[in-house]
């Protein structure tokens, strides 16, 4: 399969946007993060006392260091600064590497430096960001999920009990004891399970996921950061003189901290996909009129980004949309769209059991008209996962010499490929827009139209 | 042609769902032609669309190849306004062949018996009913006014335009 996720190795037809957890890939990671600031934030009572906890977790890497087990402290942040069991991030192969002793130690050394840290400790812990180098979205995201980890242990039981994904025992290698305060090693869980390498997957709250964190030295840096105080006092306003500067000027900080705080209304998870507007979806229709059939000026390029943003937006959330693909066949460079197929409609259901397609492909074709080469092209595509569905979008109606075609493929071979032209894709936008009915239906009258004019 | 007096209403409120049915896609239609219609009223368009075949029967159904929309189809507002102008053309047309004027009012032919008897029989036995309650009424017993009481109606379409 094309990006293989939890739910499609163990065959589970929910879309995304039906579930409560972020369908996790297989072999890579989400493109999202945990912020903290959204359990802070959160109306839930449940969320923000995992907040508190997840504070009291990280302030009492302070105690420790009073206490004078800095070593232990240190230890458990460098295990908490790494959470591969969730997979989010950039990662293309879901695996990461933990902090070093240095940046650590510059964490830990907050708390003794900034007197209100020492005192009260911190309230947003992602403050960090704006003190130590190295310290971005991915790092915030793996301290909280190592922290809240039992939690999240409990979450993926429920989660897949409730859905129906299967789970083994399996050793989870690290895992914050919130009474002990320390990280346990090697408890063993039921929970689900990487296929290949056997390792103990985690799911996380849609609720919780943003692609970067509320609060962050970039947002800090572009708005709040006095860039001349800073020039001033330490010579330059490059990150490092910025990190240093901070370190001096708490007040500045906290200012910072408390604006957000008071914007905190403004701060909503970020969804793994998101619709683009109606507007913009007439507008890229209106695009897609106005291009030339054809490789002219640019054309095809042009014509495969706008049809690919429609698309994937039309069709969500019906369709989970997987990537796109480019893919040379005798020596031209073919574009196609893949979609999950979640079965999330009768028709939907109907192409997994009478093609057997995992994964819906379209292929992209800016041309006047469709040529026989086209369709064998799609056609020898349309093996594996892709079962014998496919999808032609391109300009114009078949010829009917073409379309006699495509219905020989199907007496001959049971292989449907059905197309869409741009009369089609103006009419998924005109229900996008007027919601009487559903674009992924624009689809299914397609097909049933080929399968009328097909034998029986 | 006659109708049954009970069918009459049924007749009057098949029209009056085509009509507004019309009156509501026609509206849908102006603002978006090629809007589609939703899944819910088509099916209640269906419906009536159904009944109509049914009550009609094939010499009144404005195509002999469509019965009712299908949803795989998506029918636009513009289809669907159309196929329901045409289906109360037929209606009226249905009508116009079972009025006639009586009394300078045009009233329904009415008929009490079964409908599987061929249309001229009934009006003879109209004929010899309507003799029938004229004798009875001379012989001073009473008569049952459900045969002679008319169902008034409005002109025919093409007559009321002028």
């Amino acid at each position: 399969m094309i990006r293989p996720r939890l739910t499609d190795y163990h065959n589970i037809s929910a879309t995304q946007a039906e579930l409560d957890f972020a369908i996790p890939f297989l072999n890579e990671d989400i493109p999202l993060y945990v912020d903290p600031f959204l359990l802070w934030r959160s109306p839930s009572l449940q969320d923000q006392a995992l907040h508190t906890a997840l504070i009291n977790s990280f302030n009492y890497q302070n105690r420790l260091t009073q206490k004078g087990q800095s070593s232990d402290a240190e230890r458990n942040l460098i295990i908490a600064s790494e959470c591969e069991e969730v997979g989010l991030g950039v990662s293309a192969t879901r695996r990461g590497s933990r902090l070093g002793s240095g940046t650590v130690q510059q964490i830990l050394d907050l708390f003794r430096r900034v007197p209100e840290y020492s005192k009260h400790g911190f309230t947003h812990f992602e403050e960090i960001q704006l003190y130590v180098d190295g310290i971005a979205k991915d790092r915030i995201s793996d301290f909280t999920c190592n922290f809240l980890k039992s939690f999240l242990i409990d979450y993926t039981i429920d989660q897949c009990n409730s859905v129906g994904i299967a789970t083994q025992k399996v050793r989870v290698p690290a895992l914050y004891d919130y009474q002990k305060q320390r990280f346990e090693a090697d408890r063993e869980f039921q929970l689900p399970v990487h296929p290949e390498r056997g390792t103990p997957i985690l799911l996380v709250p849609k609720r919780w996921l943003r692609f970067g964190p509320w609060i962050n030295f970039e947002d800090y840096f572009a708005a709040y950061c006095p860039k001349d105080d800073v020039i001033n006092r330490q010579g330059s306003d490059e990150r490092v003189q910025v990190l240093r500067y901070n370190r001096d000027n708490y007040g500045v900080v906290s200012e910072y901290i408390k604006a957000k705080e008071r914007d905190a209304g403004d701060c909503k998870n970020d969804p793994l996909f998101k619709q683009i507007p109606i507007v913009s979806a007439k507008r890229k229709m209106s695009e897609i009129k106005k291009l030339s059939s054809g490789k002219g000026d640019n054309a095809d390029k042009k014509y495969e980004d706008a049809v690919s943003e429609l698309l994937a937006s039309l069709l969500y959330p019906h369709l989970d949309f997987a990537d796109t693909q480019v893919r040379s066949d005798g020596g031209s460079t073919i574009r196609d769209l893949v979609f999950y197929n979640n079965r999330s409609t009768d028709f939907l259901k109907e192409v997994l059991e009478d093609y057997r397609s995992r994964q819906l492909v379209m292929e992209l074709k800016n041309v006047h008209v469709i040529e026989r080469d086209h369709i064998n092209q799609l056609n020898r595509y349309l093996t594996n996962e892709f079962g014998s569905f496919g999808v032609l979008v391109t300009r114009n109606p078949l010829p009917r010499a073409m379309f006699k075609n495509t219905v020989e493929l199907w007496s001959g071979q049971r292989r449907a490929i059905i197309t869409l032209t741009d009369a089609d894709l103006e009419q998924m936008v005109e229900v996008f827009e007027s919601k009487q009915r559903l674009p992924i239906e624009v689809l299914k009258k397609k097909y049933v139209e080929f399968r009328r004019n097909c034998p029986s | 042609m006659y109708i049954k007096r009970q069918d009459v209403s049924v007749f009057e409120k098949l029209t009056a769902q085509l009509a507004s049915s019309h009156q509501e896609v026609s509206a849908l239609s102006k603002k978006a032609p090629n809007g589609s219609l939703n899944a819910f009223k088509l099916k209640l368009i269906n419906a009536v669309l159904e009944r109509c075949n049914t009550f009609f029967g094939r010499e009144y159904r404005p195509f002999p190849d469509f019965s009712s929309f299908s949803l795989d189809d998506m029918p636009t507002n513009s289809d669907a306004s159309f196929v329901l102008s045409q289906y109360l053309e037929c209606a009226e047309k249905y009508r116009a062949d079972r009025i006639s004027q009586w009394g300078g009012r045009w009233t329904w032919d009415i008929i009490k018996d079964e409908p599987s008897k061929a249309q001229g029989e009934q009006s003879s036995e109209r004929d010899a009913e309507e003799a029938d309650s004229d004798d009875d009424q001379g012989a001073g017993e009473e008569v049952s006014t459900e045969a002679i009481q008319p169902v008034y109606t409005s002109p025919p379409k093409k007559l009321a335009h002028k």
